[in-house]
Parts: C-alpha cells; sequence; structure tokens
C-alpha cells in the first residue's frame, strides 16, 4: 500500500485512542476513593453545603452524563479550579506547557543530533577504542539517575565553575521573547531577540543535557546492535563486490536499516523524558507541567492532577502517531503488512 | 503413556541441564557480566545485613544527635552524617533495602499479570484476546510517571503505594511482549502435537509456550529492574515516596538539597550508590541477553 | 593456455573460531582463462564460498585471514593490491552474481536507488557527501545513468523496466530479482563474473532460465566466467572446465565432459553417482561427513568416506597429477607404482 493509505489508516487509529485514553483517565479519576467535595470543603462542612456542592459539580448525575459533562467542558478549555493557583486548570496548562515541550524537544534533539553519528561510527568500527569508549558511555547514560545527574550539573557548572545559571527558563533580568509558539528559542529566533536567545539556551542546556542522557544512551546501543548486525548481510557483500564505496553503503544503505528500529522505541524514549522531565523541572525551578503537576499531586490539588495528565497522555499520544508516519516513510515493509 | 512421559521428561531435563551448564560457562567469561554479578551481590548483601553491618544501626531511624550534624566523610563515618546527626552510611544501607526492594518486585510484579494476560490474549486469542490488546494499548498510551503520580496522589505516598503504581505502569509491556511471542510460537509444531495428545489449553499455555517465551522475558525484567530502581528514587526525590525519617536513596537525595553546595555529601553519595546499583544490573541484563542472543530493549 | 585471466596460486585461508583456527582452504590452484567458463563443484561447507570471497576481497577479515598464496587476476596480485586499486575493479572488471537473490538487495531501498547509486559511483573508494549530492542534482549524469540501467534490463529480458525499478526487493520474484542482480553485477562491463551458486535458491523452471540468460550473455559479451554450485549437472550446461572441491582442497580438474564420462577420484564418483536419474531406483549418497578443519587429518582429507581407502592415504597427502592431458586428479591411486 502506499504511503497516503498507511497516513490514513494510522488516523483511524489514532483517534479511538485519543478517546480511550481520556475515557481511562476519566474512569481512573472517578474511580478514586476519596471524596473531592469534602475535600474541597474541609472535614466539617455540613451536609447541606455538601449536597449543594455535589450538584453543582454535577456528581449527583449517572457516570455516563458526567462524562460528557467532562467532555463538554474539556472541549470549552474548562478543567476546573485549581486549588493552589485559584484559576482554571487550563490557563494553568497553558502557561506551563510550552516550557515543558521546548525542555523536552531540546533533549530528544540532543539525544538524536549526538547519539545518531555516534551509534554508527560505534557499529562500523566495532571493538575499536571508539566503540568501547561509547558502549562505556551508553551503559553510565543508562545507569544514572537523571535527577541526580542533573545536580551534580548544576553542582558543577553553576556553583563551583559560575558558567551556567541555576534555575529559570530565562535570565532574571531579561524578559522573555514574544509568544509566537511559546517556544522561547524558536521565539528568539524569529524575532531576531539575541540576548533572550542566548539567555534561554543557557537556562535549558543543563536540564536538556541531564535528561538526554538516557534516550542517547539507547539510541547508540540501538543503532550499534543494527549496524553490527545488518554489516554482514548479504545484501552488504553484493554492494561492495560490485563496486559500491564503502562510505556509501554504510552512511545511506546500513544506516536506513539499522535506524528503523530505534524509530520504533523514540515514541518511548520521548515518554521517558517526558516522566524524568517532572523530576528535572524540580531540580531547576523549571516553570514547566512537571513541577506543576508534582505540587498538584503533593497538595492533592484534584482538577490540576487531571489536567496535567490529560495534557500529558495526549502529547504522547501525538508524538506516538508521528513517529509512526516516520516509521511507514522509512520502513516500506510495514506498508505492505 | 506414562513411560512416554517419563522419557520425555528425563530427556527435557537432560537437555535443560546442559544448556544450563552451557550458559554458565558463557557467563563466566563474559567479564563485564561477572563484575555485574559481584557489584550487585555485595550491594544486595549489603542491605540485607544491614543491621548487623551498618556502624550505626540506629540512625536509620528516628534519632536525632543534632551535635554530630553535618559532619564531612571521615574515618567515623565513611559517608558523613546529614543534618540530624545520623550516619550516612547506615541510612544507605537501610535505605538500600527499600530502594532495592521497590526495584526487584516492580518488575516481578508487572511481569506476572503482564505475562499470564499476553498469553491469554496471544494464545486464546479471539475477543477477549482483542479486548485485553485494546487495553494493552491504551495503558501503552501514557507516559510512564503519570499513572504512578496519579495513584500516588490519591492513595498517598509510601512504599506499598509506589510498587502498587508502578506495577500498573509496568504490566503493559509485558503483555504486548509475551503476546507477540505467543503469536509466534503458537504455529510451531510442538504446539499441535500436545494438542493431539489431548492437552488442555491451560497446560499448553503454561507448559509449553511459556518456557518458549522466557528467555526475553527474562532479559526485560533485569533490565527493568534498573528502570524500576531509578523511577523508585525519583518518586522518592519528589517525596511521593516514602516518607522521612525511614530512609530511601531518592529521598536522600532531596534532603540533602537544602544544603547545597557546602555540605555536598547527603546528596551525593546516595545517587553514587543508585547508580552503582543500575549499573550492576545493567552490565547483568546485558550478559544475559548476550546470552539468549535475543534482542530486547 | 596463454596467460590466464584469473590465477589462484596456493591459496590457504583459516577462520579463528571458538574451537580454534580452522584451515579451511587448504593450498588451492585454479585458473580461469579468456572467455572460458569454469565450474567449481563442492558439497556444502567444502570452502567454495570463502574462495569466492577471498578472491573478491570480501572476506571477513577478523575471524578470517590468509595464509599464504596469491590470487592473480590479470597479472596482479589481488591479496597485496592497496584498497584504492581493488575498488576499481570491483564492478568494473570483477563482478558478482549472489545466492540468494531476495536477500542479496537492501530491503528498504527501491531497485531504482541502488541501482542508480551503483551505476553513478561504481568504483570509487571514498565520497564525500557534497559530492553525493551535487551528483544526484546533475540531471544530465543521471538521466544518462538511467538510461544504461534500462537497456540492461532489458538485456536480461525483465520486462515493464521502469515499473520494476520502483519496486522494493519485497515486491519481487526470485527470479526477476536474480535478473536484476545479474544486470547489476554487468553494468560495469567487468570482464570476470563470479557466480555464486545463482540457481540455488530458485525453483528449478527458473533456474534453467537463468541457466539460459548467463549462457547467452557470456557468448555476446565473451566474459569468463567462475560458476561456483553443489549440483555437477549444472556445470555440464554451462562450463567448459571443471574444479571439484572437497574440504578445501582441489581433488580433481578436467573438461567436463571428460569428468563426467570418465570420473578419476573417487569424491566424483560418489558425486556423479548421486545425480538423481529417472533411470536408477536408489538414492545414493556418499556416506559420512567433512571433515574437522581446526583439527584435519594429516593425509587425505577425503580418506574417512573414501571407499578405496589404502593405508598410506591416511598419512600422506596426495599431490595433484595429470593422468590425461588436461585432466589432474589428486588422489593416491594415480600415483605411480599403485593401482
Amino acid at each position: 500500500m502506499k504511503f497516503r493509505e498507511y497516513v490514513l489508516r494510522r488516523l483511524l487509529l489514532f483517534i479511538p485512542t485519543l478517546f480511550g485514553v481520556v475515557v481511562l483517565i476519566f474512569l481512573l479519576v472517578r474511580m478514586l476513593p476519596g471524596d473531592p467535595v469534602r475535600l474541597a470543603l474541609g472535614p466539617d462542612a455540613p451536609m447541606s453545603q455538601i449536597i449543594a456542592l455535589r450538584h453543582s459539580f454535577g456528581l449527583d448525575k449517572p457516570i455516563h452524563i458526567q462524562f460528557l459533562i467532562f467532555l463538554n467542558n474539556l472541549i470549552h478549555g474548562k478543567m476546573g479550579l485549581s486549588l493552589l493557583t485559584n484559576r482554571d486548570v487550563y490557563q494553568d496548562v497553558a502557561q506551563f506547557y510550552p516550557a515543558s515541550l521546548e525542555l523536552s524537544l531540546v533533549s530528544m534533539f540532543i539525544a538524536i543530533i549526538i547519539g545518531i553519528p555516534l551509534g554508527i561510527v560505534s557499529g562500523i568500527k566495532q571493538n575499536k577504542w571508539v566503540d568501547h569508549l561509547s558502549r562505556m558511555v551508553s551503559l553510565f547514560g543508562v545507569s544514572i539517575p537523571r535527577f541526580w545527574l542533573a545536580i551534580i550539573l548544576v553542582l558543577t557548572f553553576s556553583f563551583y565553575m559560575r558558567i551556567m545559571p541555576i534555575s529559570g527558563r530565562i535570565g532574571s533580568g531579561i524578559s522573555p521573547p514574544t509568544h509566537i509558539t511559546g517556544l522561547y528559542l524558536i521565539d528568539s529566533f524569529i524575532t531576531l531577540n539575541i540576548p533572550a536567545f542566548v539567555s534561554s539556551l543557557k537556562h535549558i542546556i543543563l536540564p536538556a543535557i541531564s535528561l538526554s542522557v538516557s534516550p542517547l544512551a539507547q539510541i547508540v546501543r540501538l543503532l550499534r546492535a543494527g549496524i553490527i548486525e545488518h554489516k554482514r548481510a548479504p545484501h552488504v557483500m553484493m554492494m561492495r563486490a560490485n563496486g559500491m564505496p564503502e562510505d556509501l553503503i554504510n552512511r545511506k544503505y546500513l544506516f536506513k536499516l539499522s535506524f528503523i528500529p530505534v524509530l520504533s522505541i523514540i515514541g518511548l524514549l520521548f515518554a521517558s523524558v517526558i516522566a524524568m522531565s517532572f523530576v528535572v523541572e524540580t531540580v531547576f525551578s523549571w516553570p514547566g507541567i512537571g513541577r506543576y503537576g508534582t505540587n498538584a499531586v503533593l497538595y492533592v490539588d484534584f482538577n490540576a492532577i487531571v489536567g496535567v495528565t490529560i495534557v500529558t497522555g495526549i502529547t504522547f499520544i501525538i508524538a506516538n502517531f508521528t513517529v509512526d508516519m516516520f516509521y511507514g516513510y522509512f520502513d516500506p515493509r510495514i506498508r505492505y503488512g | 503413556m506414562d513411560k512416554i512421559n517419563y522419557i520425555a521428561k528425563s530427556v527435557s531435563r537432560h537437555a535443560y541441564l546442559e544448556s544450563l551448564f552451557r550458559g554458565i560457562y558463557v557467563i563466566r567469561k563474559n567479564i563485564p557480566t561477572l563484575i555485574g554479578i559481584g557489584l550487585f551481590l555485595s550491594l544486595l548483601l549489603m542491605c540485607i545485613f544491614a543491621p548487623w553491618l551498618a556502624p550505626y544501626p540506629e540512625d536509620a531511624g528516628d534519632t536525632i544527635h543534632l551535635s554530630q550534624s553535618f559532619k564531612p566523610p571521615s574515618l567515623l563515618h565513611i559517608c558523613g552524617t546529614d543534618q540530624m546527626g545520623r550516619d550516612i552510611f547506615s541510612r544507605i544501607m537501610f535505605g538500600g533495602r527499600n530502594t532495592l526492594l521497590a526495584g526487584l518486585i516492580i518488575p516481578l510484579v508487572g511481569a506476572s499479570i503482564g505475562c499470564t494476560l499476553g498469553l491469554i490474549a496471544g494464545y486464546i486469542g479471539g475477543k477477549i484476546g482483542n479486548i485485553i490488546m485494546r487495553i494493552t494499548d491504551i495503558f501503552l498510551s501514557i507516559p510512564p510517571l503519570i499513572i504512578a503520580l496519579l495513584v500516588i496522589g490519591v492513595f498517598g505516598p509510601s512504599l506499598k503505594n509506589i510498587i502498587i503504581a508502578l506495577s500498573i505502569d509496568w504490566w503493559p509491556w509485558y503483555t504486548r511482549l509475551v503476546h507477540g511471542e505467543v503469536i509466534s510460537l503458537r504455529e510451531e509444531t510442538f504446539v499441535e502435537a500436545s494438542k493431539l495428545l489431548g492437552a488442555k489449553n491451560t497446560r499448553i499455555m503454561f507448559s509449553e509456550i511459556l518456557p518458549n517465551a522466557i528467555p526475553p522475558i527474562i532479559v526485560k525484567i533485569t533490565l527493568d529492574m534498573g528502570y524500576a530502581i531509578l523511577t523508585a528514587a525519583a518518586l522518592g526525590f519528589l517525596g511521593l515516596g516514602i516518607l522521612p525519617p525511614i530512609p530511601e536513596w531518592g529521598l536522600m537525595i532531596s534532603e540533602g538539597r537544602l544544603y547545597l553546595p557546602r555540605i555536598w555529601w547527603i546528596t551525593t553519595i546516595p545517587g553514587i550508590f543508585i547508580f552503582l546499583a543500575v549499573f550492576s544490573i545493567n552490565l547483568i541484563g546485558d550478559g544475559l541477553r548476550d546470552l539468549f542472543d535475543v534482542e530486547v530493549m | 593456455m596463454t596467460s590466464p585471466i584469473l590465477s589462484v596460486k596456493n591459496l590457504a585461508v583459516s577462520f579463528n573460531t571458538f574451537e580454534g583456527e580452522a584451515k579451511v582452504i587448504d593450498y588451492i590452484n585454479l585458473d580461469l582463462g579468456e572467455k572460458e567458463t569454469v565450474g567449481l563443484v563442492g558439497e556444502t561447507g567444502c570452502g567454495k564460498s570463502v574462495t569466492l570471497k577471498t578472491i573478491l576481497g570480501i572476506l571477513p577479515i577478523p575471524p578470517g585471514k590468509v595464509t599464504e598464496g596469491q590470487i592473480l587476476f590479470r597479472g596482479k596480485d589481488l591479496l597485496t593490491l592497496p584498497t584504492k586499486e581493488l575498488c576499481k575493479l570491483h564492478g568494473r572488471e570483477i563482478s558478482l552474481i549472489p545466492q540468494d537473490p531476495l536477500v542479496s538487495l537492501n530491503p528498504v531501498f527501491t531497485v531504482k536507488d541502488q541501482f542508480l547509486d551503483l551505476v553513478m559511483r561504481q568504483g570509487e573508494e571514498h565520497i564525500s557527501r557534497i559530492n553525493y549530492y551535487k551528483e544526484k542534482l546533475n540531471k544530465k549524469k543521471t538521466q544518462g545513468a538511467f538510461k544504461e540501467i534500462i537497456t540492461m534490463l532489458q538485456k536480461v529480458q525483465i520486462p515493464d523496466c521502469e515499473r520494476v525499478l520502483d519496486y522494493y526487493p519485497y515486491q519481487l520474484s526470485g527470479g526477476m530479482a536474480q535478473r536484476i542482480l545479474i544486470a547489476i553485477s554487468l553494468i560495469g562491463s567487468p570482464r570476470l563474473l563470479l557466480a555464486d551458486e545463482p540457481t540455488t535458491a530458485l525453483d528449478v523452471t527458473v533456474q534453467k532460465q537463468i541457466i539460459t540468460l548467463l549462457k547467452k550473455i557470456i557468448e555476446d559479451s565473451n566474459l569468463s566466467m567462475l560458476y561456483i554450485t553443489h549440483n555437477l549437472g549444472v556445470t555440464r550446461k554451462i562450463a567448459q572446465r571443471v574444479y571439484i572441491m572437497y574440504a578445501g582442497q582441489i581433488v580433481e580438474m578436467g573438461k567436463v565432459g571428460e569428468i563426467f564420462d570418465e570420473p578419476l577420484h573417487p569424491y566424483t564418483l560418489g558425486l556423479i553417482n548421486s545425480l538423481p536419474k529417472i533411470t536408477r531406483e536408489r538414492f545414493n549418497g556418499i556416506d559420512g561427513t567433512i571433515p574437522d578443519y581446526v583439527h584435519p587429518p594429516k593425509g587425505c582429507r577425503f580418506y574417512p568416506r573414501c571407499l578405496f581407502a589404502k593405508d598410506l592415504c591416511k598419512s600422506q597427502k596426495p599431490t595433484m597429477i595429470e593422468v590425461k592431458k588436461d585432466h589432474f586428479v589428486a588422489c593416491r591411486l594415480f600415483h605411480k607404482g599403485s593401482k
């Protein structure tokens, strides 16, 4: 089947999955014990107030009606009030989401940009010193707790060497760039706002590095394994024997074949980056969903918890879908089945 | 019939032992794996025998020796003392019990649930299988930590809750793995042979198919233990895990943050131990993966 | 013969394995003249593929190594050539027709991609990225290469060439894929074709087509071919001379007709007897298996399976003797004084 059909097929699967996730979150949240109304009003509230509030929240209606109300509110951008910020969760999310998105994207970018060449070289020069070095680095990268690494990096570069800022997203004296996408690096680049760009870069580097080591390590390992597996393949031998330059074989033909399994886990890696960003954001006081969500969980800010979960879930599904698209584009065999 | 059973059993047992010996031989030649095993066993034993090995066992609890607080690493206190004057090394030994326990149990629980579901979905298939796989897909669409955060957010932080929450996070991966393996195994001739001999479904599933699917499962469980430790520590760091004064490696890192950068040992040292534990587990997992010649991430 | 195009002299190759050093090729000698097709026949595991890979220079060198010998191609020793020179030969002077066509093409690229890249960049050792993309944009060159490819595909009798070029390998049938590979091997106008059992992985009906095609191409272009196979019967159709190989050694060599009419070596006899014949009732084989290459027998390597074995055969290696004109055999049975 052609690529277009593949995209359509995937899209058809994508929508019910999205829906399913929303349903799942809704059910999980409703099934959890604890009475949100009681939590909101406190233990001494009189029964009448409880009933009244329950009615206003629609909690006395049957569950499918509740779900429809929930869905309706969701679409209209009403996610309920946050206990901590006293705003609608939707506004909180809108404010904090871009910061987390930027962090996750930059981390994945670093992981891919460094991971791919390292993986290829490691696979081609198997068992030479480059290979051993990168395998060591990979193993370390996978085993290091990212939040701890974040702390160590801050200690080294911010406190002892004083070349990096300690926290925040942008320097305190500099105002953030005009809001086009919400991603500071892109916005400041487009508006040619150099001081904002440099400052954003300096602030994002350490947290992004902490988050990127683990995906980087996994990309290197997987790519290396793929290249080693395929470099003795009959088709490689055929090409070599018939005159194809070695460089071309390595960089184009071996690479694409070995990269495909890496693609399939990039979605997963992105998920782990999102997950770990919760912790890393705390270390760097990064104003993102992670820090917001952690606080929400600590203070049992019910609506905020739900909001964060939904937003992260949707991000993840979209990311997976995008990766699936790339996968289908790169690997023609998948379109056949 | 019995005689055939007996012969079959003894043949398979012999083959099993032989492959076991060959496996041990291969592992023995693989130095990194040996280092991993050695390192991990040392850490494990250190934590198990903490009450007897720790220099200051009472420091793992509620004690306060404010006069001893913030002492840097020295001969008396190998890793120094924390803000309450408690010996950090002892706390590491006791804390390790919690962290390592979480790391070991979570993949096992997740695997048990996941594998069973995967077996059913793959072998019996049909409508039940479809439903199981759809649910699995949906669970897989949610990033790992989120479900855990939800559960902990409502049930409150504790070791038991971390284990439950993260096991819920983990099982879908096993279901998917086992489902894939079963689908490819169930067409094999030995399964058909069993069916012809009249074996019941459950017997086929657990005695025939499952043993053949075990290698990737074992590799995955081992590697997952590393990730589980990291995740449990992360939760502890956030304050969503075990509550003070019980020591836990992630928690200790977070506690020490307030006193950085001068007092570096409270935060740095538990992290090193987490790293060592996960590193050794990964070495073992890699060795197992090479041994079984399996491609599991 | 007048100076041969390919001459393998005293080649010895061994592999470092888990159990020790496996002496896979034990001093073989092979000559191939211009415009000649020579068959190299032997069972699985006798070392014929290794020979091929050594000639091509694509033997995986860490486990494998050439311990002795020369491989002279038009006078130049391939084993001592610098890589740059070797690259120039691949495809342009020597090329390969691989064994299993469906795994010999990269599955994630179209036929066109692979073929085009090969045609445009054949023989170069290094390519810089800039050059690669510059050439790709060079429309005239690409069009030229494209035309060459179509011509060649027509020559190998592929219908609807343009459509086939856009296929991915999994969409091809075995026969079609093998034709494409033959086209690939011919496009650089080589002098020497090395065919590694090109029909083994194909259906019998397709086999005949491919062999006929190869024959025609060889005749038209005056190529030399070294045809490797385990099927002695095939050599009758396509080769003029045949080398019989067993366990890393050449045991007999001669013209095809003579080998069939008068096989001399016991192994060759066994091979011919194993060929299925409509008139024969029983299915014959040769008892025994190939020897252990790590600890090969001191004398003749065929000794354990030989029906005519003598005690001397166990300890002394036979040398290659010309029994009749252009018919050589390595067997003690034909040594002076014994019979």
